[in-house]
């Protein structure tokens, strides 16, 4: 089943309706000792799906794949897949495969024999097997090297192999851990655009943990940021990037100037000056604005409908085609993003030290009650 | 690459160590071997004849019945401490978490203590009024007697060496990682078939390890079947012993001794052959 292609998702921020209900969690509890890892979460994964779960260490992700893939149970609540319910099937018989974090290919056996293990456990017979194990090497192009042993392969060699020695028992759901971070970082570059294609080619869904939101943000059809075994915000990437929905969300994903301030039901008063925002807020908040969504000049253009502060450039950065522009606003730093043209423009003639006026669209900051 | 490093160490390090090998290893063999082809002159002499007559007196039935039966008790002490070993390692691998140490220092602390000593005390707990004997008895084995025993030689050969099997196959155990486990459960397999077809390859290497580890001594053992087999449970290398010291026929000892060496070399390096294509 196709999912939404890159174009429609960019530009509208959705993808085309999945089929709701392929893997569920359903008020999902596990403890370990005394630390809740996952905490009564509830999560609904459609269809040929690909989900990132995103979030820092100890914020319950890696538990939930474990659990979806059988090496830990829920303490309380329901897993199912594919509307069956799997709590207490032992990994393996779930429809479900995973590919591990450095990947645990086995050392004794060659590529084509990793690869059929898990036919042969389910006994497949061996003319078929030969046939499916042909045929998913080929699908990630490690024909040449089946009669290789793992650690003669290069990294994104053996990631291949374990995605073919998942794939090939055609799980409803495939499950991969952290499935980029040994690799460097032009290899992940790389692995990212196979993982997408080969997401697309199998059709089924992929559950994927990482700790790397561009990762989360360039491959999944929605994210679900976690924190503190629980999930904050699920969302397509766009939404999730542009209207995170909380104070936590708004830092973790992507570059974010976080202002403090305090509401007083029209205006919040910040650190950088009186912001009169389209939001109604009483109490202490932050205000969150994209990097990109600041404009810096020497003096503010003309009807630009926001309110213009001030500050102090501290630098500009070249970054390929973008500039990085540095303020400090009293004692806060502020970034922004600019284009590089803006060298020659409103930039132009501007010097470390220089009183600036900086300015952004309303309805480009995301305001939230303040984290305790 | 290179993965040798500027700074290593240069080869003639290795120069005191082999020394010491070849001077009291190599140069006794040589001799052994020599006395083999030899003939006994008088009292504990030997005269070089290069003949073959000690190979044929040693390869008589009486000597080969001692060999099997040596032989076997090796196989069955090493099957049972494995056995028995192997699920001690396992278990301090996988589950010993912070008290893997001490478990281990447990196990290593008595086999470092004085192995005659501990022999010795055989002799008390083996005795006929002592707890075991009169237990077994009361049990109704009557008249059972563990010292000067094939059974009681059995039973302390295990225990000598136990600590022998169980340490090398803890070590590979410990360095196993064990998502490979999950990733077999993962693919279909069930706890049995995951340990058959991704543990023990994965170990298999330790395990060789500790089952030559245990079973070359034990074809050689002398100081068990004297002391608590009194004489009585002969093994191999007491035969070679007799013919030494009371016999004082060397040539014939150490035709003897030559015939159980080359054995032994032979199934160790079959056993590491083995090892050479298996797995990491």
């Amino acid at each position: 089943m196709p999912v939404g292609t890159d174009d429609d998702r960019d530009v509208t921020g959705t993808v085309e309706p999945l089929q709701p209900g392929e893997v569920r969690f359903e008020r999902v509890t596990k403890r370990f000792g005394g630390v809740t890892a996952v905490d009564a979460l509830d999560l609904d994964v459609a269809q040929g799906e690909f989900l990132a779960l995103l979030g820092p260490s100890g914020c319950g992700k890696t538990t939930c794949l474990r659990m979806v893939a059988g090496f830990e149970s829920p303490d309380t609540g329901t897993i199912l897949v594919g509307g069956r319910d799997v709590t207490r099937v032992p990994p393996g018989k779930r429809d479900v495969n995973t590919v591990f974090q450095s990947y645990a290919l086995f050392g004794h056996l060659d590529v084509e024999a990793n690869v059929g293990f898990g036919l042969r456990r389910h006994g497949v017979p061996a003319a078929q097997r030969r046939e499916r194990v042909a045929a998913a090497l080929a699908m990630v192009r490690l024909t040449e090297l089946r009669g290789r042993r793992p650690r003669q392969l290069s990294g994104g060699q053996q990631q291949r192999v374990a995605l073919a020695r998942a794939l090939v028992l055609r799980p409803r759901v495939l499950l991969l851990d952290e499935p980029l971070a040994a690799l460097d970082l032009q290899l992940r570059k790389e692995m990212q655009l196979e993982l997408k294609a080969l997401h697309r080619e199998v059709g089924c869904t992929f559950i994927f943990v990482t700790h790397d939101q561009g990762e989360a943000m360039s491959l999944a059809d929605r994210i679900a940021v976690m924190r503190d075994g629980r999930i904050e915000q699920l969302d397509v990437p766009a939404v999730v990037y542009d209207r995170p929905a909380t104070a936590f969300v708004a830092g973790f994903i992507g570059d974010m100037n976080i202002l403090d301030g305090l509401g007083d039901g029209g205006s919040i008063d910040t650190s950088a000056g009186r912001l009169r925002l389209p939001v109604a807020v009483d109490g202490p908040v932050t205000v969150g604005v994209r990097p990109e969504a600041i404009h810096v000049a020497a003096v503010a253009r003309e009807g630009t409908g926001a309110a213009v502060l001030s500050g102090r450039l501290r630098s500009v950065d070249v970054l390929g085609e973008a500039l990085r522009v540095v303020l400090g606003v009293g004692e806060v730093v502020v970034t922004a993003r600019r284009p590089r043209q803006e060298m020659l423009t409103d930039l132009a003639d501007l010097r470390p030290g220089d009183e600036v006026a900086w300015w952004f669209d309303p309805a480009r900051a995301v305001v939230h009650p303040r984290l305790p | 690459m290179r993965t040798r490093s500027p700074a290593a160490l240069p080869a003639w390090v290795v120069v005191p160590g082999l020394t010491y090998y070849a001077l009291f290893l190599l140069v006794p063999m040589v001799v052994v071997a020599v006395i083999s082809v030899g003939e006994p002159v008088g009292y504990g002499g030997v005269r070089l004849t290069f003949s073959i007559d000690n190979y044929v007196a040693a390869l008589d039935p009486v000597f080969l019945r001692v060999f099997g039966r040596t032989l076997v008790f090796a196989l069955l002490g090493t099957a049972l401490v494995l056995v028995i070993g192997f699920p001690a390692a396992y278990w301090i691998a996988r589950y010993g978490g912070s008290r893997a140490p001490l478990l281990i220092g447990l196990l290593v602390i008595p086999f470092w203590t004085s192995f005659l000593l501990r022999t010795f005390a055989f002799l008390i707990m083996f005795g006929p009024d002592w707890y075991i004997v009169r237990a077994l008895r009361n049990a109704g084995f009557e008249g059972v007697t563990l010292l000067g025993s094939d059974v009681g030689v059995f039973v302390v050969l295990v225990y000598t060496y136990l600590p022998l099997a169980i340490l090398p196959v803890y070590a590979s155990l410990e360095r196993m990682d064990w998502r490979l486990v999950e990733a077999a459960e993962d693919l279909g397999a069930d706890s049995w078939s995951a340990f058959a077809t991704v543990t023990v390859p994965s170990v298999a290497r330790g395990v060789v390890t500790g089952m030559l580890l245990v079973f070359v001594p034990m074809t050689g053992e002398y100081v068990v079947p004297q002391i608590v087999g009194n004489g009585k449970s002969v093994l191999y290398a007491s035969l070679v012993g007799q013919q030494f010291l009371s016999a004082q026929n060397w040539p014939l000892g150490a035709a003897l001794a030559m015939v159980l060496i080359v054995t032994i070399s032979l199934v160790a390096v079959a056993a590491l052959l083995s090892q050479r294509r298996a797995p990491v």
